[in-house]
Order: structure tokens, then sequence, then C-alpha cells
């Protein structure tokens, strides 16, 4: 009870402070009190499958809301996260960044990532995974209807000299699991 | 004479690029130069179709592609043939619209395309080129009765068999040599592409396009004989493709085993082309990726191939997995086929894993007109298979096990 108190008379003071607009202080402020408020937020991230079925299995990921949209964050997980399920391979090149997330109103994402994502000694099965992974991914969210893989800021036509990737991807629903 | 030619030269531009997907316009410019000729440049990601028509005192270039964000847009131009114009979109495509301030003749512009290039960066262009202006200042301002130049309506961009089919049926110009053996060629077309005559550049994108598409007819029966294959030994020169453990590089399995298809072949009277026949990047070293596929599908357009087959060594970062796989894109009614019976042939006769055959979205399986299959002989990055393919056996077997399907396709 005693806590709970404290608690509400931090919050209190927090907003008080706030009223003032007193911004850079605001920002200061410790953030501990409203960590119970702190929202959790999940989606999906599609793997390759490890058995190289030729297969995307999802993977779920919860994580704290840090403001950024979950599309966002979704790709960010797919390009930075290892997959914690031994069934799945990590198939997105070591060093691969995200550089941006860009999504028209007519449903296309463009996905730009740095330079690392077009490994040229890729085999046709990677690249394929590769780029249904990141286009499944991020089709899962109902804004995006196809996603356009860049690199650096640009188009690119391949990755590792297989895929077609002039046009933009739509979801590959026969890599996914019935 | 003159206008039966223009609008023969407007379909075949359109039917050219008929192929071309989802082309967006990134920008419209427009200029005036020292002889006073008035010029409109739409760059588009990707060739596209277009058609110029001239009604009711208004100038209007339709390109068979969408406006990227911004594009759309009134601008005040300072011509004497007008005074504006209006980007707008209609539908999927986008039209430069030009309110004229003289009456204009079929003579007085033309329209041609100016193809991408990666070394000076420049996208594809449509450039309309408006040159009443040239010869006289008198304007005539109002809607007069103007003559109508073209009124054929932009086809969709969906490839369609038939239209490919009545494309550069007979090209005048020599086909390339299909397999460069000199560094030379690379540096010429940088040199030529760096001029800014746009006569030599169209030129010169008349004779890539021509290249570009077949007869777009292919014969799928009959036996072996004098059928036309092209083999494409996949990556090569300054793309090695996947590269094993030991150090094994995709390019040289791949370039090996072709060798082998492409001598059975011969032997069994069907004529072979080769994308490459020798370590070497098919369009030039460092190409786009754009560019270095496309040359292979090139090379299969050329000839007018029955059959195009790009071969491949396949690789996984988890070094378990094994076999053999075949990619096709359903284009023809014969694609599914030729990928079943190469994979059936292989998967029979070795005992490694059948992964299947499956469809792809890989660029030179989908972008060429004729039948055509990707084939995957085992992971490089799967140590036992990377042992398997470097030895002259398992080439040797590969290959007549390759020419067999083929065969049975052909049958």
């Amino acid at each position: 009870m005693k806590k709970l108190f404290l608690v509400m008379l931090l919050v209190f003071a927090v907003i008080n402070s706030g009223c003032f607009g007193d911004e850079p202080k605001r920002q200061g402020q410790p953030v501990a009190p409203a960590q119970q408020e702190v929202k959790q937020i999940s989606f999906v991230v599609y793997r390759a499958a490890a058995d190289g079925s030729e297969k995307l299995l999802p993977e779920k990921i919860t994580m704290q809301d840090n403001g950024k949209t979950l599309p966002e964050n979704a790709l960010t997980a797919l390009v930075s996260a290892k997959p914690q399920d031994a069934r799945m391979d990590d198939v997105v090149p070591i060093g691969t960044k995200v550089l941006g997330l860009k999504i028209d109103a007519d449903g296309t994402a463009y996905a730009d990532f740095s330079k690392e994502l077009a490994k040229r000694s890729y085999g046709s099965y990677n690249e394929m995974m590769l780029c249904y992974a990141i286009a499944n991914t991020l089709t899962e969210f109902p804004e995006i209807q196809r996603v356009q893989i860049m690199v650096e800021g640009k188009k690119v036509v391949s990755l590792s000299g297989h895929m077609d990737l002039e046009d933009p991807l739509t979801r590959n629903e026969s890599l996914l699991n019935k | 004479m003159r206008k039966i030619f223009l609008l023969a030269l407007l379909c075949c531009c359109l039917l050219l690029t008929a192929a071309a997907e989802a082309a967006q316009v990134t920008d419209v410019k427009w200029g005036v130069d020292k002889d006073n000729v008035l010029r409109f440049v739409v760059d588009a990601t990707d060739s596209a179709g277009y058609a110029v028509e001239l009604e009711d005192g208004l100038l209007k270039l339709t390109v068979n592609a969408k406006a990227e964000a911004g594009v759309l847009k009134v601008s005040k131009i300072k011509s004497a043939v007008a005074d504006s114009m209006q980007v707008v979109a209609n539908g999927s495509n986008t039209v430069v619209r030009v309110p004229l301030k003289m009456r204009l003749t079929s003579g007085d512009y033309k329209a041609f395309t100016l193809k991408k290039d990666p070394v000076t960066k420049r996208p594809f262009r449509v450039v309309l080129d408006v040159t009443a202006a040239k010869k006289t200042t008198s304007a005539a301002a109002g809607a007069g009765t103007a003559v109508v130049v073209g009124t054929r309506p932009v086809v969709g961009s969906t490839p369609t068999k038939g239209g490919a089919a009545t494309v550069g049926a007979t090209p005048k110009e020599t086909p390339k040599p299909v397999v460069r053996t000199d560094d030379k060629k690379p540096d010429d077309k940088k040199e030529s592409s760096k001029k800014e005559d746009s006569k030599k550049d169209k030129d010169k994108e008349k004779k890539e396009e021509r290249a570009v598409k077949g007869s777009g007819k292919f014969r799928t029966n009959g036996g072996l004989k004098d059928k036309i294959i092209t083999l494409d030994a996949g990556h090569g020169g300054s793309d090695p493709g996947a590269i094993g453990a030991k150090g094994t590089k995709e390019k040289t399995i791949t370039l090996a085993i072709t060798l082998k298809v492409q001598e059975l072949l011969k032997k069994k009277g069907a004529k072979v082309y080769m994308t490459r026949t020798k370590d070497v990047d098919v369009y030039g070293p460092n190409a786009s990726d754009k560019d270095e596929l496309q040359a292979r599908v090139n090379v299969a357009e050329k000839y007018n191939s029955d059959l195009f087959l790009s071969l491949h060594i396949n690789s996984s970062v988890n070094k378990s997995v094994g076999g053999f796989s075949t990619y096709y894109y359903p284009k023809t009614n014969h694609d599914l086929r030729i990928a079943q019976a190469v994979q059936k042939q292989l998967t029979d006769n070795f005992g490694v894993d059948d992964l299947g055959v499956r469809q792809a979205n890989f660029y030179v399986v989908k972008r060429c007109s004729m039948p055509a299959a990707l084939l995957e002989m085992c992971f490089i990055s799967n140590p036992k298979e990377e042992t398997l393919m470097q030895s002259n056996w398992f080439q040797k077997k590969t290959a007549s096990m390759i020419v067999a399907g083929i065969e049975k396709y052909f049958a």
C-alpha cells in the first residue's frame, strides 16, 4: 500500500514537472516510475527452415515498445537478431543493417539495407530465402502489399545474381507452411 | 509514307517494351536548345511503352508507366511552341500534356527512347522533340485543325506471347559475338555512352532492343536434331558465384559442366549457343546485375533459341543441405515440362537429395521468351557435395543426364 502511494507520488511529480513545459528537464527525468506502463509489442518475422526444405517458419518476437513502427521493428529484428529456434537458419548476411523503411500509400514498402545484403557468394537458395524472409515479414502487416528491396538507397535487380527484384516482391505463400 | 513509318516505329517500341513490368516515371523535364527545339524528357525506372498524340492544339505524350509522387505537376515553359506543360496520371499511365500556341504537323515533332545507362547513371528516358519553332515563329494561337498522327492506345504492361512473336523477326544487324574475348568492348561502350549526341544514343538503343527480342517462336517437340539451345554457365569473370569451404568456385564448376553439355548436345545434332565459354563476365566486368543477367537472356533471344538452360551450383548457410533442384518460371506451357524432365533424369540417377522442381522469380528464366529452366546442381556449401562436384565423373554424368532430360523434353 505504502509502495503504491510512493509510486503515485512519483508519477504525480513527473506529470507536474511536465506541466511547466521545461522540456529538456522532462526528458532528463528518470523513467523508472513509468516502467510498469511500458507497452510490450509483438510481431512475427519469417526465418528460413534449417532443414533446407525451402520453407519459411514464423518466429514470434516480443519486445518493449520503443516508439518505432511495427514494420520497422520487425525488419530490424529479422536482420539483427538471431533466430531463437534451432529449426531456423539466419540467412541475413553478417553485418547487414537496415538503413530505412518507407511505406507508400499504395502499399509498396521500400526497404533499404546496407551493402552487405547483396552477398555475391550466396546460392540461389539463400538468395531466395533471404528475399522472401524480408518480403513475407513485411507483408505480414496489412499496410504493406509489396516490398522493393533496396541497397544503399538504390533499387537493385538482384542480390546474388539469381532473383529478379526489379519489380517489388509480393508475399510468397508457397514458402509458408500451411 | 512518313506517317506509316512513324506508326510502325511506335508499334515496335510499344511491343518491344511490353514485356517490361511496372516501370515508374521518376521525373519529367523540359528544355529548349540553341536551335529552338523544345525537348521533353520523361525519366523512368525501366523501359516503358509510349505514344504521341496531337489533337485540338494539344500535344500528348503518354508513357506506359505510373508516376512517382511529386512528378505530377503543372509547369511553365518558355518556348514559342507552348507556355506550359501538365503531367497527369491516366490509369497506370503518365501523360505529358502540352497545350500548343502554334499549329503543328506530323513532321514537327518526334519521339524516341534512350536506354538506361549504368555508366552515366542515367535512367531509361522517353524523349519528345518539338522542332516546329526551328523553322517558323509564326504563332498561330488557339486550336486549329491539327493533324492527328498517332492515336494508338498504349499497350498494357502484361507481356503477351503473340506480341513478342511479331517483333524483331528480321533483325538487320548481325548479332554481336556471343562470348567476349577481349577487354576492349566495355571501354568502347563507356566512351560512346558518355557522348551527348542523342542520335547516336538512339541508334544504340534500337540495336540493343532489337537484339533483345527473338522471334518469340520456339519448338518443343520433334527430337533434338537442329534444335537451337542456349546454355548459360552461371556467374563467371568478376562474379565467382558461391564458394565452397575448400575454395571451389561456382563459376568454375558451372562452366565445366556446361561445356560438357554443349559437346553432347552438338553430337546429337542440336545447335548450341553459349553465353560464355571461358571464365568471363557475359556483359562486362563488374556490370550491374541487370546488364549481366539480361546479356545472358539476350544470347538466347538473338539466336531465337528453342530452349534456354542456366546451370548453377547451390549454396546454403546450412552445410548439411544438399541435392538437386530445378527452377522454372511459368511463362509458357513448357517451362514446367523442361524443368521436370531434367530434374527427373538427375534425381533418378544420383544418390543425392531430390529437392524438387520449383517455381522461382529468377531473372533469366523469367525474362527470356522461350521455355527455360535454371538448374541447381548440388550444394557447394555441403562438404560432401563440394568434393563430389569437383570430380570429372560427377561433371560428366550430370552433363549426360541433363542432355537425356532435354532429349525427353523434345521427344
